[in-house]
């Protein structure tokens, strides 16, 4: 592209090529100004389907990794967040973290105290942000086109997101749907309508036959309900919400958003015709974030996530396990409000050079 | 012999379409012998158009010893009329919500139980086609074990004695959490355990419009546990403004075991762009099967038997509604049933 020269190229180091990896991966390959120069999975023949992708590197240990990047995109089960983070930061490298930051609130502080020590920004994926369809929503509701919110639906609903035995159907690791799904929900709440006051939930819980189930309502302090639905007992992926304000409805459904579907007659071998459904953007929400972390590190915008929302996040999710799991009301403190992105942007920031808290 | 049915206030417009559905049953089969309406002028115009008789009070049409009264006054009456039904040995068709209270509620059940009458409580929902069917699928355990349920059965501010407590008991709980509870009971064969509510008051601008000075609720989320540990939810609220397509909505999302239902009763419908509203409207061709609910009481009242749907049927749900409102009270889960 026009005035690029090899000293504006950010080489990114992945951690982990499982899902998300791969979705990071091919957004990769579209942005400017990026190369995925090594990847480090403890499954080398993973690592290896990435890199090719990429003619990157594949690392034998998270050392030659940090080595070989400039930026690290950590993308494993949540568990291992914190002393990848940890790692990265020694190496005063840049660190995108998959969401949630941490299991626990510990794990987050000690996260956030590591990269502001090294001070390395600390980006985490809470995708959502990028999605039009929720970004607009939030515009909509804050600009008080519907009025003051009364009564809002999240429903994120998916089939189990592997099978028995992975990480994923391991409680303490993943903390089921609600922890690894519906916080994508819980940081889209916090970021539109602020802390919440309390939290009631319901729920299911079977990770023998992969399915976890909750139903959540979450107060907030000038009336608002939210009411989520959060799945892994579906047959697929769907997601839709509905926002009912004092001066009007917002409704989305996913399944009502696909602009394009193709059906082979005939279809696959073996008869029946099959459709596939397709909802094509410009840029995918992902590379909308990771491009948009990409302009952070480089000095040039300031973090639409910041650490401290995705620890609310990772706090708000808590209470709602903690909800579901006693089937009780839990109060939240009053605490302080997550605190919106500092206004004083680094103006020239030198990769690596300040943590943008 | 034709049923003969006698209709004690047309206070809730579902009174029109009840007696339509009586007089669409096959010919002879049910006689109106009359409407009484605490609003005489009300009753005069309902009986001209249905072609029958006002009377001016309501011993007087129970004297005419019906076979079956429909009830259809404000909620906070439906004691008072289904008392005096049972008291005249007639049977009686409820609107619901049953009654305001449980109090009340087992007052009826057993009034008409001593009285040895028929006591059914009007919930339509469950003689739709799609409702039937997802029934039928159920039964046969093509879900499995049911062990989730999120619905909905959104409205608009209907206004009038609705939106007044003093007659109508409450606002969008007391109005739109018993259809749903009410299905899933009947769908699912299974009993409330806990009911946990988040209530809003007067949170949207039809409400404000129509209640002036009072309050009344109109946002509702509520959680019930079932007897299988079974997580519900249900959103009442009135929460359709004045321009959406239509009045509201019943939808049930079930998690089972096997598999995933998503019902929406009234999506049978056209989608309608008109100059002469200047908004977009639907019209829904979603029907019921044998006359609906009225089809089924006069059923059986000729057959001398109890109905399918039951005094005891609108009692639960109304535990429901008594329960979410305690809930909303006291901000911790109430245990059900409440008798």
């Amino acid at each position: 592209m026009a005035g690029r020269t090899a000293s504006d190229n950010l080489r990114v180091g992945l951690i982990g090529a499982g899902m998300i990896a791969g979705a990071h991966s091919g957004c990769y390959r579209k942005m400017d100004g990026v190369t995925v120069a090594a990847v480090w999975d403890a499954d080398r023949a993973r690592a290896q389907k990435i890199a090719a992708a990429h003619n990157a590197a594949v690392c034998a240990s998270r050392e030659e990794l940090l080595k070989a990047c400039d930026v690290v995109d950590i993308c494993l089960p949540t568990p291992f967040h914190l002393e990848n983070i940890r790692a990265a930061a020694a190496a005063k490298k840049p660190v995108i973290s998959e969401k949630p930051l941490g299991r626990s609130l510990e794990d987050c502080d000690a996260a956030i105290e590591a990269c502001a020590k090294a001070k390395v920004p600390l980006l985490v994926g809470h995708v959502l942000r990028f999605f039009p369809e929720y970004s607009a929503l939030r515009d909509i509701i804050l600009s008080g086109r519907i009025g003051d919110p009364a009564v809002i639906h999240l429903r994120r609903v998916v089939c189990s997101p592997g099978g028995p035995g992975t990480w994923y159907w391991n409680y303490e690791a993943s903390g089921g749907c609600v922890f690894d799904t519906a916080i994508h929900d819980l940081d889209w709440l916090l970021w539109t309508l602020g802390r919440p006051v309390s939290v009631y939930g319901l729920g299911h819980r079977d990770p023998a036959n992969t399915r976890d189930y909750a139903l959540i309502t979450i107060q907030f302090p000038g009336g608002a309900i939210a009411h989520l639905q959060s799945s892994w007992a579906h047959d697929g992926f769907s997601t839709s919400f509905e926002a009912a304000g004092s001066e009007g409805l917002v409704e989305y459904d996913m399944e009502d958003a696909v602009p394009l579907k193709v059906a082979k007659i005939g279809g696959d071998a073996g008869g029946g015709g099959k459709v596939v459904p397709e909802s094509p953007l410009a840029k995918s929400p992902y590379q909308l974030e990771l491009e948009h972390f990409m302009d952070v590190i480089r000095g040039k915008a300031k973090p639409i996530i910041t650490p401290a929302e995705a620890r609310a996040s990772v706090e708000l999710a808590l209470a709602c396990l903690d909800a579901v799991a006693g089937k009780k009301v839990v109060t939240l403190s009053k605490g302080k409000a997550a605190p919106k992105a500092k206004a004083k942007a680094k103006k020239k920031v030198k990769l690596g050079a300040e943590h943008p808290e | 012999m034709a049923v003969k049915i006698a209709f004690l206030s047309f206070a809730h417009m579902h009174a029109n379409g009840y007696a339509r559905q009586m007089l669409e049953l096959p010919k002879g089969t049910v006689e109106i012998v009359g409407i009484w309406d605490r609003d005489p002028a009300r009753a005069k115009k309902m009986a001209k158009a249905l072609g029958t008789k006002a009377f001016a009070s309501r011993d007087a049409i129970l004297a005419k010893r019906p076979h079956g009264a429909v009830v259809c006054s404000e909620n906070v009456r439906h004691r008072e009329d289904t008392l005096a039904c049972a008291a005249a040995g007639v049977g009686v068709l409820c609107e619901k919500p049953l009654a305001t209270t449980v109090a009340d509620a087992k007052a009826m059940v057993e009034a008409c139980t001593h009285a040895g009458v028929a006591l059914m409580t009007a919930f339509p929902c469950r003689f739709y086609g799609p409702a039937l069917r997802l029934k039928e699928q159920l039964d046969a355990g093509d879900l499995g074990e049911i062990v989730g349920a999120a619905t909905t059965n959104h409205g608009r501010q209907p206004g009038g004695w609705f939106a007044d407590p003093k007659f109508s008991g409450g606002g969008a709980v007391m109005d739109h959490t018993v259809h749903v509870a009410d299905m899933l009971r009947w769908l699912l064969g299974r009993e409330y355990t806990r009911v946990y509510a988040a209530i809003g008051y007067n949170r949207f601008a039809l409400t404000k419009k129509a209640v002036g000075k009072r309050t009344v609720d109109d946002a509702g989320i509520v959680s019930l546990e079932m007897d299988n540990g079974a997580a519900v939810s249900i959103d009442c609220s009135w929460s359709r403004p004045a321009e959406y397509s239509t009045w509201g909505d019943v939808k049930l999302e079930l998690v089972g075991t096997k598999g995933v239902a998503r019902l929406n009763l009234f999506r049978q419908r056209l989608l309608i762009a008109s100059a002469k509203t200047g908004r977009l409207q639907e019209s829904c061709w979603a029907d019921e099967k044998d006359g609906g609910a009225p089809g089924e009481f006069i059923r059986a009242l000729r057959e001398g038997r109890p109905p399918s749907v039951t005094g005891l049927d609108g009692l639960r749900a109304t535990e429901v509604v008594e329960g979410a409102y305690r809930s909303a009270q006291s901000g911790t889960p109430v245990a059900l049933p409440l008798v």
